[in-house]
């Protein structure tokens, strides 16, 4: 029993001893102040100097941010992050590059509101986030484990650190990020809204909500994301993921039905930026309010171009998947299709009048999958952008040589007809229903016309000139009485 | 019987030596817990914020200014001779003081502080502390209130 | 007179402070060196944390073999548990926004923090299978008989209060483990509306939704949970634990010590120290002393008329046996602690589930039971196996040896005979559910009642029971039938805590190893 005790207590001992070595003497922050320390006295270049190297203390260094909610002990090992004289040296003594310290000192802002990592950590596995419990590893060293080992990195730090100016920089409104020298954040921003994402997506209540919100998708942690679909042979890193996935949709969510869209390299390694900048954790919600007004053009582009094509030619030109053509997909007959009215198109703009279009932007489509009423307080539109597009509308109405609309939606005369013979007609083979479906339910090729707001928005005229005209390249061999019918049988849905 | 009796004591005395080590080994091992649940106590790191703060370089201070940083609790003064930085806590009971035409008054026991810091009346035992001013690499000013000096001590420019 | 009697104060009162060294140490030391038997005694008795122990204590009891040390285990790691554990309590702070980072300060920061918490977490795997070994000895050597079976319930308090213990702790860390775990056993408290429901009664009757409120405070597992959990850990249960603990070694000795055989062959006490004969407990007692019978201590018969040859003086044979084994627990945890640290994965998320999401260890025996039937396998399985644990004294009262492995022959051919049969019939319910899968792969229309009722767990529970009337009829044996339903669980438990534990992936799906699970 003795010896028990003496064995026992003896490996307790030693544990305990290792711990208190482990603990209080083995940590690599005391080596690096050490050498800072003595390259300091090295450096020291008068008395003053040389005194102040003397009383410099090795001890744990630490930032406190309230108002952050963090503990930055990055300083514990990176000690010459002011300090010009350490330029030369390597990591962790040397000097933080470039002049942003001026202006975002560490005392106020910390380190990993920018660098991301583990603040409260001690070593460097523990700091830069190689913890795999720790889901905001240090950005540069994402950018490393995005680089396969063939190619080079796909995106440099530099450009990836512009993720973080957003979470401070994020009023007064998207385009004056720029001012701040976050050059890629800014072209990201451009690209993001010239290619109509807004159409689907909603940033901080601006954009529709057909698609995912993507306010606070920059928090989104590693395990939140699929990487069942994703290509083999890619790493599997939160940027290369939203890289993979605007690259080729499909190729990484199968069901999407986010579009391809034809960006280069550049621009895509933008908009993830963008992508990743919108945090939660940031500390100014950006307000709708306070953006700036687009031009007509712009904002058909921000708002409209993701489903009515970026000239307004509707969504023949939608792709899903890089490899297949619209024909293709028509032929798949893919059930979610999404189906956008083509604007710029002679027949409709010679026929209605800006009150029609306004109408339908402001009320919108109920009941279909996607044009959402495009008022102020549901996608952030401004009043003046939606005349602006009305305007811009105008615009096309000149390339068609029509000096002014006819106005058929005005014109409220209605058309008689027998809407039972108009049923048959409507559901006849190679008729109507083929691709506006059963009792106007619409279908993947041609919009719903079972619509409320469809119904009240068009007049009689309207949709016999519609019928009669050869919109989508579909001539209509009805006789005049039939047309009277099916109008007829259109209008008995209204209600 | 006589062999069998010291046989016997030999054994005692090796199993009181046994039990001697054991007992050292033991306390020792729970001594060094002991050290070890003391040490946990004490924090390596507190929470508070920083000690020293920046304030300027020291071309953005003006001569014969005066600034108090109130977040600190600390009055920042420069002269012809130099920067200071004064203590605003009283030295009675950690009230914070008020500027005064004359000096520093505190509202909680009536100590009244001239200029320097110096106690003119009340309970006040001390002067205001004065904290040690210093240049730091980059050529801003930093304040350490965790360090006094002598009062009158001023970072000569 | 006046002015003498001044004076004797007054030279009386410096005698005192000359002697205060030596009266203030008598005052608190009352006993002589430990030279004597009475000595002895007198050291254990007048010192409040030792006289929980007799004086005298048997030779039996001190067998390594016999009891293994394991209530000594059990009780040295809760000690550990209550230190580290207030240790803990200075850093740790009870806020959903704070716990996480509080303990990524103990982990990082914090001198000797990342030790103590490991401590803390390895003391607790070492109490609960200490915990669950030391019934498992007190079983199978019929220690729960002769007047034990009072101590035989303290004594499943005590296990259950373990278990809520370790599984209110598992939360206050506040990460996904703790999270996701943490909603499998509130689940677990609220799948009375499995059955609930099945009847159609949950609207009148939400005895499911009741509970779980009762252990979250709320609808989700949220600050008012974490507030509950910490309030439980730290004080309501620690303060039922320890007096539940006292009751425990109280009626240790008021049941006359351990059991013990009533005929003890001398070669089972082979290497056991003598105890010195030649003085009794009341020679070299001051004349003046006197005696007084404070209680009678149970046994077939007085000690008096026996003689103490089989004890020995509890100091200090007894107390360096205790003491080895608490520093024997001590160093066996330092020694995890070290190198093994405690697991802290990422802030919990309520929006993203672990995958798989797995309870406790202890716990997983029962959560792949659950993956069945939540409220057979979550409450109905563990309330029956405890209910049947502590009607085991009322139930077999049969007169017989006690304080042997096994009791003799019959005994141990049953258990070693159960063994097998219990390890045939769980690993063959693994081996066709995890190929065939359970009733709903085959009748997808099946309602719930019925899988409520019919699934691996009550198959085996009722096979179980059957296998031991097979034993009562066979040996006509209450006891043995005892033995082989009691080893017949204990290999299921094991067997199934194994299996969910190495087993079981991502969906609950079976992977033979870790490094197959799919990764994302």
């Amino acid at each position: 029993m003795k010896i028990i005790i003496l064995i026992g207590s003896s490996i307790i001992l030693i544990v305990l001893l290792l711990e208190a070595y482990h603990e209080n003497l083995g940590m690599a922050w005391q080596a690096y102040q050490t050498v800072y320390r003595k390259e300091m006295s090295t450096e020291a270049q008068n008395k003053d100097e040389k005194s102040s190297t003397d009383r410099y203390e090795i001890k744990m260094r630490q930032v406190v941010l309230p108002e952050f909610n963090r503990v930055d002990r990055c300083i514990s090992c990176h000690v010459g992050m002011e300090d010009p004289r350490m330029t030369e040296k390597t990591n962790p003594l040397k000097s933080h590059p470039g002049d942003i310290l001026e202006n975002h000192e560490v005392e106020k802002f910390g380190c990993t509101i920018c660098h991301e990592g583990q603040g409260r950590g001690i070593t460097t596995f523990q700091a830069h986030g190689q913890d795999r419990y720790w889901p905001y590893p240090l950005l540069d060293l994402s950018v490393k484990v995005a680089a396969t080992s063939e190619s080079k990195p796909k995106v440099s730090s530099t450009d990836l650190l512009q993720s973080s100016c957003y979470q401070c920089h994020n009023a007064p409104d998207l385009f004056r990020i720029a001012d701040i020298g976050a050059e890629t954040l800014a072209s990201g921003i451009g690209v993001f809204v010239d290619n109509g994402c807004l159409s689907c997506h909603r940033v901080n209540g601006v954009g529709t909500n057909s698609g995912i919100e993507l306010s606070g998708i920059g928090d989104k942690q590693l395990s939140e994301y699929d990487f069942s679909s994703f290509p083999e042979e890619e790493e599997k890193t939160i940027f290369n993921w939203h890289y993979q996935h605007l690259k080729n949709p499909r190729s990484v969510v199968p069901t999407s039905l986010m579009p391809y869209i034809d960006l280069s390299e550049k621009e895509i390694r933008s908009v993830v930026i963008y992508l990743l900048s919108l945090k939660k954790r940031g500390y100014s919600e950006l307000s709708k309010f306070a953006r700036k007004r687009l031009g007509g053009k712009e904002a058909f582009r921000a708002f409209c171009a993701g489903c009515h094509g970026r000239n307004g030619q509707g969504n023949v030109t939608i792709q899903f998947a890089k490899e297949n053509t619209v024909e293709e997909e028509l032929l798949e007959g893919k059930k979610d299709r999404v189906i956008a009215t083509s604007l710029n198109n002679r027949n409709l703009l010679s026929s209605v009048s800006d009150q029609f279009l306004r109408q339908a932007i402001v009320n919108g489509r109920r009941g279909t999958r996607i044009m959402p009423a495009s008022t102020f307080e549901n996608t952030g539109i401004f009043p003046e952008e939606v005349d602006a597009v009305i305007k811009l509308i105008d615009e096309w109405r000149k390339e068609y040589n029509i000096a002014a609309p006819k106005n058929l939606d005005l014109d409220r005369t209605e058309i008689k007809g027998d809407s039972e013979k108009g049923k048959i007609v409507y559901h006849m083979k190679d008729s109507c229903s083929q691709c506006h479906g059963e009792n106007g339910a619409g279908s993947e090729v041609a919009p719903q016309l079972n619509n409320q707001d469809f119904l009240q928005l068009a007049s009689d005229s309207y949709i016999k000139s519609t019928i009669l005209s050869d919109r989508m390249s579909v001539p209509s061999n009805l006789t005049d009485e039939q047309i009277n019918n099916v109008i007829a049988y259109i209008r008995s849905w209204q209600k | 019987m006589n062999f069998e009796k010291r046989g016997e004591e030999e054994g005692v005395t090796r199993r009181d030596f046994l039990g001697l080590m054991a007992l050292g080994a033991f306390s020792a091992a729970m001594i060094m817990s002991l050290i070890g649940l003391l040490k946990f106590m004490k924090p390596a790191l507190l929470p508070d914020v920083s000690h020293t703060f920046k304030i300027g370089r020291l071309k953005d201070i003006p001569v014969d200014s005066t600034k108090i940083y109130a977040e600190q609790k600390v009055l920042v003064k420069r002269d012809s001779e130099g920067v200071a930085a004064i203590s605003l806590i009283c030295t009675h009971l950690g009230c914070v003081v008020k500027r005064t035409e004359e000096g520093f008054a505190c509202p909680c026991h009536g100590s009244f502080f001239d200029n320097q810091g110096r106690v003119l009346k009340g309970p006040a035992p001390k002067p205001l502390p004065w904290f040690e001013v210093s240049l730091d690499p980059s050529g801003k000013l930093v304040v350490n209130t965790g360090k006094e000096v002598p009062l009158g001590t001023k970072l000569t420019v | 007179m006046e002015n003498k009697k001044k004076l004797d104060a007054i030279g009386m009162f410096f005698t005192n402070l000359r002697d205060f060294p030596k009266t203030f140490r008598q005052s608190f030391i009352r006993h002589d060196k430990a030279t004597s038997d009475r000595a002895r005694s007198q050291r254990i008795l007048s010192n409040l944390f030792l006289h929980i122990h007799s004086t005298k204590v048997h030779r039996f009891s001190l067998k390594p073999t016999f009891t293994l040390g394991l209530g000594v285990c059990a009780v040295s790691s809760f000690l550990i548990l209550l230190i580290t554990g207030v240790m803990l309590m200075v850093y740790y702070k009870p806020s959903i926004s704070l716990a996480y980072d509080s303990v990524k300060d103990i982990q990082f920061v914090v001198p000797s923090g990342r030790f103590i918490r490991n401590l803390h977490r390895w003391a607790t795997y070492i109490m609960l299978v200490s915990v669950f070994a030391h019934m498992a000895r007190v079983f199978y050597t019929a220690s729960y008989k002769r007047g034990r079976s009072f101590n035989w319930l303290i004594g499943l308090v005590l296990l259950v209060l373990t278990l809520i213990l370790s599984f209110t702790g598992y939360l206050l860390p506040w990460d996904q483990l703790a999270y996701w775990a943490t909603t499998i056993g509130s689940n677990i408290a609220g799948s009375f509306r499995e059955l609930t429901d099945a009847l159609g009664i949950t609207h009148v009757l939400d005895i499911g939704g009741f509970m779980k409120v009762l252990v979250l405070g709320s609808e989700e597992i949220g600050q008012e949970a974490l507030t509950r959990f910490y309030w439980l850990h730290v004080m309501v249960l620690p303060a039922v634990f320890v007096l539940f603990l006292s009751i425990h070694m109280w009626r240790i000795r008021k049941d006359g010590g351990l059991s013990r055989p009533d005929n003890i062959r001398e070669d089972e006490l082979k290497g056991i120290p003598k105890g010195d004969l030649s003085e009794s407990v009341f020679s070299g007692a001051p004349p003046e002393k006197t005696y007084g019978l404070m209680g009678l201590v149970k046994g077939t018969s007085p000690a008096v008329g026996r003689g103490p040859e089989q004890t020995l003086s509890s100091w200090p044979t007894l107390f360096i046996a205790e003491l080895a084994v608490f520093v024997a627990t001590l160093a066996v945890v330092c020694i995890l602690a070290f190198f093994l640290d405690a697991p802290l994965k990422e802030m919990a998320n309520p929006a993203v589930p672990e995958n798989p999401a797995k309870a406790p260890w202890y716990f997983l025996g029962l959560q792949e039971l659950v993956s069945y039937s939540a409220f057979m396998g979550g409450v109905v399985i563990p309330g029956v196996v405890l209910l049947g644990l502590g009607l085991i004294p009322y139930l077999d009262r049969e007169e017989q040896e006690i304080g042997r492995w096994f009791d003799n022959k019959a005994g141990k051919h049953v258990a070693f005979i159960s063994f097998f049969f219990s390890l045939i019939v769980v690993i063959g319910m693994l081996v066709l559910t995890v190929n065939l899968g359970w009733l709903r792969n085959w009748f997808p229309q099946i309602p719930q009642i019925v899988i409520t009722f019919v699934n691996p767990g009550t198959i085996l529970v009722i096979t179980f029971m059957f296998w031991s009337f097979r034993c009562m009829e066979k040996y006509k044996s209450i006891r043995i039938a005892a033995i082989s339903l009691f080893t017949c669980f204990l290999v299921a438990y094991v067997i199934l805590t194994y299996f969910a534990t190495y087993h079981r992936g991502p969906n609950w799906d079976f992977y033979w190893l870790k490094s197959q699970w799919p990764g994302h």
